[in-house]
């Protein structure tokens, strides 16, 4: 057994840890597919659309031909109870809006909280669409901060909730993965070489 | 843009080759060296005006270098080749091209204060002139720092049509990840994963000194361009072309020789901290080679002359600069300026005989205690303050030293109190700083933890390579064990205050807001504002910051500040008058010959509305607007030049 150990070798060890890390993530992706596409078959997570006025507007007034911020701090709330995972809308603003926000509260949650929250990726391809997503989640409400700047002019489209995605889409691999990947192998590679080293009892 | 870069971080890894195979040098030291020498050779060049072609130079000497050693290796290529590829290199080069490519994809903006001031800006300009910044006037606030950083952003852009920021952070993260593969010397092909576990420290130690809390808010580590987290990880890396050095001549001593030039080249506390490496050094020779000799002295006198040599190249360059910016600028190279305007010399005079002797100011009393409460208090890392950063740095010694062989006992304990003494001098340098030289107004440390930690990160880093010694010659097992869980300890507290979102990693476009915004307006402009165009910026309630993100995004041009003006007692007429005569003064001092009106204000349109030809529009987040000053015998006004809204 410990002639077996000796006997494995540094490239050994990098691609077995690279291929556990990524067949990990290919399960976790995998995971989070199959758990909203079975709530989506049974009917707890559905794609509906609104607009803007459905939500409850704070420190943004209606406009004639749009939205205006009125300070630094203005929000759009939705509270209802919902299977949640995603929210994709258009808007367009008169200046750079900063932090597109979308906080979200869970059952028992009494505020809103910094843990809880996504930001607002724009949607491949545009320059106006927005998207934030997360794996599905029982959420009680959801508040949308659409700019960090006051007197900013905004013109919304609909808002589509949950929209079915594609199978490729839950296995989207960001820099952060990549470079997580990256330093993980090294670093549990070495540590399973010194395993290794310390059950052969041959330290390099 | 991608090209340049990937040639000249080729030109590095050639050259780094060269010296491995044609002077004997460890492979893992040789990327340092590699490019604070090519980098030297650029500067040197731009210190006689002659950037451009110095920089073509310096890649001509790593591509001749590099085919030389290919001739004279043509036998024993492949062994050389696999002496040079040791997983120190081999993560360096891994790393650099990651990099490379993850920058040239994300493309990542500077957003630091600072970097808008100075650091980021003076290399904007070298960029634009092709000249050290000493060779013309800019808006920039302090053009005395030597420009060792700048040029080697320079050097990987050299052939870029316009700077690019991106190109700046990436020269930055290849000299850093070159250091780090200087921390791994002690290991080569067997020990890997030592190597692997002292690379990541190297790579997490500028997080240790910039990461006090959980962060909530953009971590610029890696796509910044101040100097501090340079001074910290390049003293480190001076030492460690020195300490892992197991030559016991003259190879030992002049690898270090462009590391310490550059050292000094970065910020004129690198001179400092290159005495200090050369103090470290000189003792370290003494318990560590005894069989030394330099330049065939051998003995007492060899180390002399070897500490003399290193000394001698730390202070020339010092002097050098300062010579040069007498030269070009016309200023006093001994001037430190600031309060008092103290010469260097008289400042240490002054400081030492007012510290052991007295009488000492209140000035420098409530400095001194500030200092001394700030190493126990102020937390300049997630491992704490002053005092506990103390007391782990020790502990590490400790352990490397007790599981050390008995030479490396020997050269740990010399390390560890010469860096002591270092850093007690270090300390003190500042507190004369601080009493002297910086603001007179408040009794306060300034930018204490910026100042402050950079001989920090040397001098944990200093520990670990007491502890990779000691992995190498010492007790294998327990120190390999010790190396490890110092490293896994430092990677999962990085964990607990870090979110990857908020790293250079993962950060996302909304931290370039502002910075896009006015890039969209000076772009709107592009097309009518000349080089020549002395700009006035009106900001309505800018804090400063929009005024410094100009100056750098039109770094061409001279932009005037705002002004304030002592209304104590005016009546509201008398005020309009006031500010009116201030802006008629101030454009005719400064030769104002444009006004930018970035966002107005009411009082603004008030006071100066009547000066202007077309009347005001209001101009907010999405609109700017352009005027050319008009000037008559005795007062001025303002045509249209361009303005509209910007998308």
């Amino acid at each position: 057994m410990i002639k077996r150990i000796e006997k494995i070798k540094a490239w050994q060890i990098f691609t077995v840890t690279a291929l556990v890390f990524v067949l990990g993530f290919v399960m976790m992706c995998g995971y989070h597919c199959i758990r909203e596409t079975s709530a989506r078959k049974d009917g707890t997570l559905v794609t509906y659309t609104l607009t803007a006025d459905d939500f409850e507007l704070r420190d943004i007034k209606k406009t004639d031909d749009g939205w205006r911020t009125t300070n630094h701090d203005s929000q759009m709330r939705l509270e209802k109870e919902q299977k949640f995972s995603s929210m994709k809308f258009t808007m367009d603003y008169s200046v750079e809006p900063g932090e597109i926000v979308v906080y979200y509260k869970e059952p028992g949650d009494e505020h809103y909280s910094e843990q809880k929250r996504l930001w607002a990726q724009p949607v491949d391809g545009t320059d106006n669409r927005y998207i934030v997503q997360m794996p599905v989640k029982q959420v009680t409400a959801i508040r949308l901060d659409p700019s960090m700047f006051a007197g900013n002019n905004l013109v919304f489209g609909d808002f589509v909730f949950n929209e079915e995605k594609q199978i490729a889409d839950y296995f989207d691999v960001t820099y952060t993965h990549v470079f997580c990947l990256v330093l993980y192998t090294l670093v549990v590679s070495a540590c399973l070489k010194y395993g290794q080293e310390f059950l052969t009892k041959k330290f390099d | 843009m991608l090209l340049n870069s990937l040639f000249a971080l080729a030109v590095v890894i050639m050259f780094a080759f060269a010296l491995h195979t044609l002077t004997g040098i460890k492979s893992r030291l040789a990327p340092l060296v590699s490019i604070t020498t090519l980098v030297a050779v650029a500067i040197l060049c731009g210190m006689y005006d002659l950037l451009k072609p110095g920089v073509v130079l310096a890649y001509a000497v790593g591509v001749a270098a590099f085919a030389y050693s290919l001739y004279k290796a043509k036998d024993s290529l492949k062994e050389k080749l696999a002496s040079f590829l040791s997983p120190g290199v081999v993560l360096f080069i891994l790393s650099s091209f990651a990099m490379l490519l993850f920058m040239a994809m994300r493309q990542p903006l500077m957003t630091e204060w600072d970097e808008f001031s100075f650091w980021g800006i003076s290399q904007k300009l070298l960029k634009i002139h092709d000249q050290l910044y000493t060779y013309y006037k800019s808006s920039m606030i302090g053009n005395s720092t030597p420009p060792g950083l700048p040029v080697l952003s320079y050097f990987f852009q050299r052939f870029v049509p316009e700077f690019t920021e991106w190109i700046s952070f990436l020269a930055y993260d290849v000299l850093f990840f070159a250091c780090y593969s200087a921390f791994t010397a002690a290991f080569e092909k067997e020990s890997w994963n030592s190597a692997v576990m002292t690379y990541v420290f190297g790579f997490l130690v500028p997080y240790v000194f910039e990461v006090y809390t959980k962060i909530i808010y953009l971590e610029p580590v890696y796509m910044l361009t101040y100097a501090d987290i340079p001074l910290g990880v390049v003293f480190a890396g001076a030492m460690a072309v020195y300490f892992f050095s197991e030559n016991t001549d003259s190879r030992t001593i002049l690898p270090v020789l462009p590391v310490i030039f550059f050292l000094t080249m970065i910020k004129d506390m690198g001179f400092a901290l290159s005495c200090i490496v050369v103090f470290m050094a000189f003792f370290d020779m003494w318990v560590g080679r005894k069989e030394f000799s330099f330049l065939k002295i051998r003995g007492f006198f060899g180390k002399v002359a070897a500490a003399a040599v290193m000394l001698i190249t730390a202070l020339g360059t010092f002097l050098s600069w300062s010579m040069h910016m007498a030269r070009v600028m016309e200023r006093d190279p001994f001037a430190l300026g600031g309060a008092t305007n103290m010469g260097m010399v008289e400042m240490l005079i002054t400081g030492v005989k007012e510290l052991l002797i007295g009488p000492r100011s209140e000035k420098f009393q409530v400095i001194t205690d500030l200092m001394v409460k700030a190493f126990f208090r102020t937390e300049l890392s997630f491992l704490g303050s002053g005092i506990r950063i103390f007391i782990i740095i020790t502990a590490v010694f400790a352990v490397a030293a007790v599981l050390n062989d008995k030479k490396g006992f020997l050269r740990t304990v010399t390390l560890y109190v010469t860096s002591l003494i270092g850093f007690v001098g270090y300390y003190v340098f500042h507190i004369f700083l601080y009493v002297y030289i910086f603001k007179d107004n408040a009794y306060e440390l300034v930018s204490y933890n910026r100042y402050i930690y950079p001989y920090y990160i040397g001098w944990m880093c200093f520990g670990v390579f007491a502890l990779c010694l000691a992995v190498k010659n010492g007790r294998r097992f327990l120190s390999k064990t010790a190396l490890f869980c110092f490293s896994g300890i430092i990677l999962v507290l990085f964990h607990v205050y870090t979110d990857y979102e908020y790293l250079f990693i993962g950060c996302a476009e909304r931290n370039f807001a502002t910075r896009r915004s006015i890039q969209t307006k000076a772009d709107y402009l592009d097309d009518v504002i000349n080089p020549e165009d002395v700009i006035y910026l009106y900001s309505g309630g800018d804090n400063g910051q929009r005024w410094f993100i100009y100056t750098h995004q039109l770094a061409e041009n001279y932009i005037i500040e705002d002004f304030g003006v002592d209304t104590t007692g005016m009546t509201e007429e008398e005020i309009r008058t006031a500010y009116r005569q201030k802006l008629y003064t101030r454009f005719t001092e400064k030769g104002v010959t444009h006004v930018l009106i970035d966002s107005s204000s009411e009082f603004f349109i008030d006071t100066f509305g009547d000066l202007f030809d077309v009347p005001m529009d209001y101009v907010g987040l999405d609109s700017v607007a352009y005027y050319k000053v008009n000037y008559t015998d005795d007062w001025f006004s303002f045509s249209e030049v361009k303005g509209g809204v910007v998308k």
